[in-house]
């Protein structure tokens, strides 16, 4: 592996005219970008077609993902293929929600972090010059999911602040509790 | 409540002689609260008996019990571990209290039961402390255990009063109710000044008629009942609120016949002393449930046994209200060790307390300086005060307040002419006026600082004059 920034510049630098995203075949860029890491046979790489993934931002970020991954020089290390399916299937989508236009990825050197710092950590790999608890920790700072929890429970946390005054106020006109004596 | 509860509450609210009830309070104890009160009664007992009080330890496990709770102290508690660091967690101020209460209350407390005491209190900032009706509910059995240390035995009866709170003030509220932690007794406060009386005569009947065990108030309130010549008897006198000189210990002991309990309790805190029967100069610490540690003012550091500095409170048991070294703004020395009086909890003794301040009227009267706080509090315009009486009739009313109650305007007078003042001030200066009798005049300053502290609120330089001179 190398060190993160080498991965980060691939994300930013990625040549984003050359690519049609509508009509590029992901199932044909992964099959590519696999076959530099596995050998054997590919056919089918996921039991599901990722061709008929509609949604752009999602697509673009495919193809984004692959580059990294094609990539030989990068010293990408063998993965498990079942990690990268639950990442693709089930966490790409969701980070496509909160980080789009895909543009986002490449034009944002921490949104470039980000994309490759959760795939990495989907497929437990590990850039050069990082421990696991320094890893976890900047993925953690710049995790857009996780982000957007303490933002709501920031906001959470502004509702309820407002909540007790109001209750405060109306309580303090309303019927205290009786005590023997004053303080 | 039970049908005897309220007969006998009924007959006390509408005894011939009682005062113009303007108020309907109870103890708002639910059948869990009850429940919380008898085991806390319980422990409270068994610490008493077996001198187990909360040390450092305990301290820690309550701090570690709320931490991830309120993210007031998440954010106090941030990079410190309260073992390795307890003496370098940030202190609790008044300020805090005042400004960071939404932080403070733990995260996942339903609201709906929570009550707030007003306040009428001397100090010139006043805490909205969130209280629970089972804390308050606390009160009795620590009143309770303090009382039978001077061999009085409460009676749990509907027919009997526990208590009756003296106050003497222009106005306040008073009310009967019963107390369903003491078994129904009933508990009366009411308001020495003749304008809640039909009769000025009532207040010694209504006293002598509901005969309460205990007469509870602050120094102003037994003074001015001594002045008025009560003469009942109780079984004890519970003096809480202000400084009790040892003095007046000594008037209201040989005036009422009884003993006389001190008791430091702060609205924020709850019940935190009571004067050992022994020495009474000396208090011993109430509830097991809260650490005490006394701090000095000029480094923050804490202080070993028997040197001066603040005390600061954590723990306690009223859960919208952790308290994490608390900085009650008191001054005080704390010891350990045995006492003769059988309560060997650490003894605190207090240093300039509360002291009682009263203001005069040009005509000899006096004016409880609770009444100045009312007027003052209920003024949404005014953070923090300072009433100071310099001259017979002169006043200097200090505040820190809104830019509205600054902001100079102009202001049309009766004769037509147009001049600057402000009216906010304009009415406060009448209100003060009014309540502090014919001739008297206020001053209004709006410099004075709103930084958190607890500031004496009430002075009287005019009598201290007098007293000097006399």
């Amino acid at each position: 592996m190398l060190e993160i920034r080498y991965y980060v510049k691939q994300i930013l630098n990625f040549p984003i005219l050359s690519v049609d995203f509508k009509t590029v075949s992901l199932d044909a860029l992964w099959f590519d970008a696999l076959m530099t890491k596995r050998k054997g046979i590919l056919s089918p790489v996921f039991d599901r077609s990722l061709n008929k993934i509609t949604n752009p931002d999602t697509r673009a970020t495919h193809v984004l993902l692959t580059y990294v991954i094609f990539d030989p020089d990068s010293k990408i290390p063998e993965f498990d293929l079942k990690k990268l399916t639950i990442f693709l299937f089930e966490t790409v989508p969701e980070l496509c929600k909160l980080v789009h236009p895909y543009t986002e990825w490449t034009k944002d050197a921490e949104r470039a972090e980000e994309l490759i710092r959760s795939l990495f950590q989907a497929l437990d790999l590990l850039p050069a010059n990082e421990t696991k608890v320094y890893f976890e920790d900047r993925y953690r700072s710049i995790d857009s999911r996780e982000r957007l929890r303490i933002l709501d429970q920031t906001k959470k946390a502004q509702e309820r602040a407002k909540e007790i005054l109001r209750q405060m106020k109306q309580k303090e006109e309303e019927e205290a509790a009786s005590k023997y004596n004053r303080e | 409540m039970s049908e005897v509860w309220a007969v006998e509450l009924e007959k006390l609210i509408h005894s011939q002689y009682a005062p113009f009830w303007n108020a309907s309070i109870g103890d708002r104890i639910e059948r869990e609260d009850f429940d919380f009160v008898q085991d806390f009664k319980n422990t409270f007992y068994q610490s008493k008996k077996k001198h187990t009080y909360m040390d450092r330890t305990g301290a820690i496990q309550f701090i570690r019990k709320n931490q991830f709770r309120s993210s007031f102290f998440r954010t106090q508690l941030e990079g410190l571990s309260p073992d390795d660091d307890f003496e370098a967690i940030p202190f609790t101020t008044r300020e805090d209290l005042q400004l960071r209460i939404t932080e403070i209350i733990p995260n996942d407390m339903d609201l709906s039961r929570m009550v707030v005491n007003p306040t009428s209190g001397t100090t010139g900032l006043p805490i909205l402390a969130p209280n629970h009706p089972r804390a308050v509910g606390c009160y009795v059995p620590l009143i309770e255990w303090t009382v039978e240390q001077n061999g009085v035995v409460p009676k749990h009866s509907p027919q009997s009063t526990f208590a009756v709170q003296l106050c003497y003030q222009e106005k306040t509220i008073v009310y009967a109710t019963t107390h369903s932690l003491a078994g129904g007794a009933k508990f009366a406060k009411i308001n020495l000044h003749p304008l809640t009386w039909k009769n000025p005569s009532d207040i010694k009947n209504f006293i002598n008629e509901c005969s309460p065990q205990i007469l509870t108030g602050d120094p102003y309130a037994f003074e001015m009942a001594m002045n008025m010549g009560l003469d009942y008897k109780p079984e004890v006198i519970h003096s809480t609120a202000l400084e009790l000189t040892e003095n007046l210990r000594d008037k209201l002991k040989e005036h009422f016949q009884c003993p006389i309990i001190n008791f430091y309790s702060l609205n924020e805190t709850g019940p935190i002393a009571y004067s050992c029967s022994a020495n009474p100069s000396w208090m011993h610490i109430l509830p097991h449930d809260i650490y005490l540690e006394i701090v000095s003012n000029e480094t923050g550091e804490v202080e070993s046994t028997g040197n001066v500095g603040e005390i600061v409170v954590t723990g306690g048991r009223n859960p919208y209200l952790p308290l994490l070294r608390y900085k009650t703004g008191d001054r005080g020395e704390l010891h350990y060790g045995r006492c003769t009086c059988g309560d060997h909890f650490p003894r605190l003794r207090l240093l300039s307390g509360r002291k009682p301040v009263y203001f005069m009227k040009s005509n000899g009267e006096t004016v409880n300086p609770i009444d100045v706080a009312r007027i003052l509090r209920r003024n949404p315009h005014i953070y923090q005060f300072q009433m100071e009486q310099f001259a017979k009739k002169k006043f200097i009313c200090r505040v820190s307040t809104s830019n509205e109650f600054t902001k100079l305007t102009e202001i049309n007078e009766e004769s037509g002419s147009i001049t600057q003042g402000n009216t906010l001030q304009i009415q406060l200066r009448s209100e003060l006026e009014s309540l502090l009798g014919f001739g008297s005049e206020v001053q209004i300053d709006t410099k004075f600082p709103l930084d958190g502290k607890k500031q004496i609120a009430f002075i009287n330089s005019y009598l201290d004059t007098l007293e000097k001179t006399q």
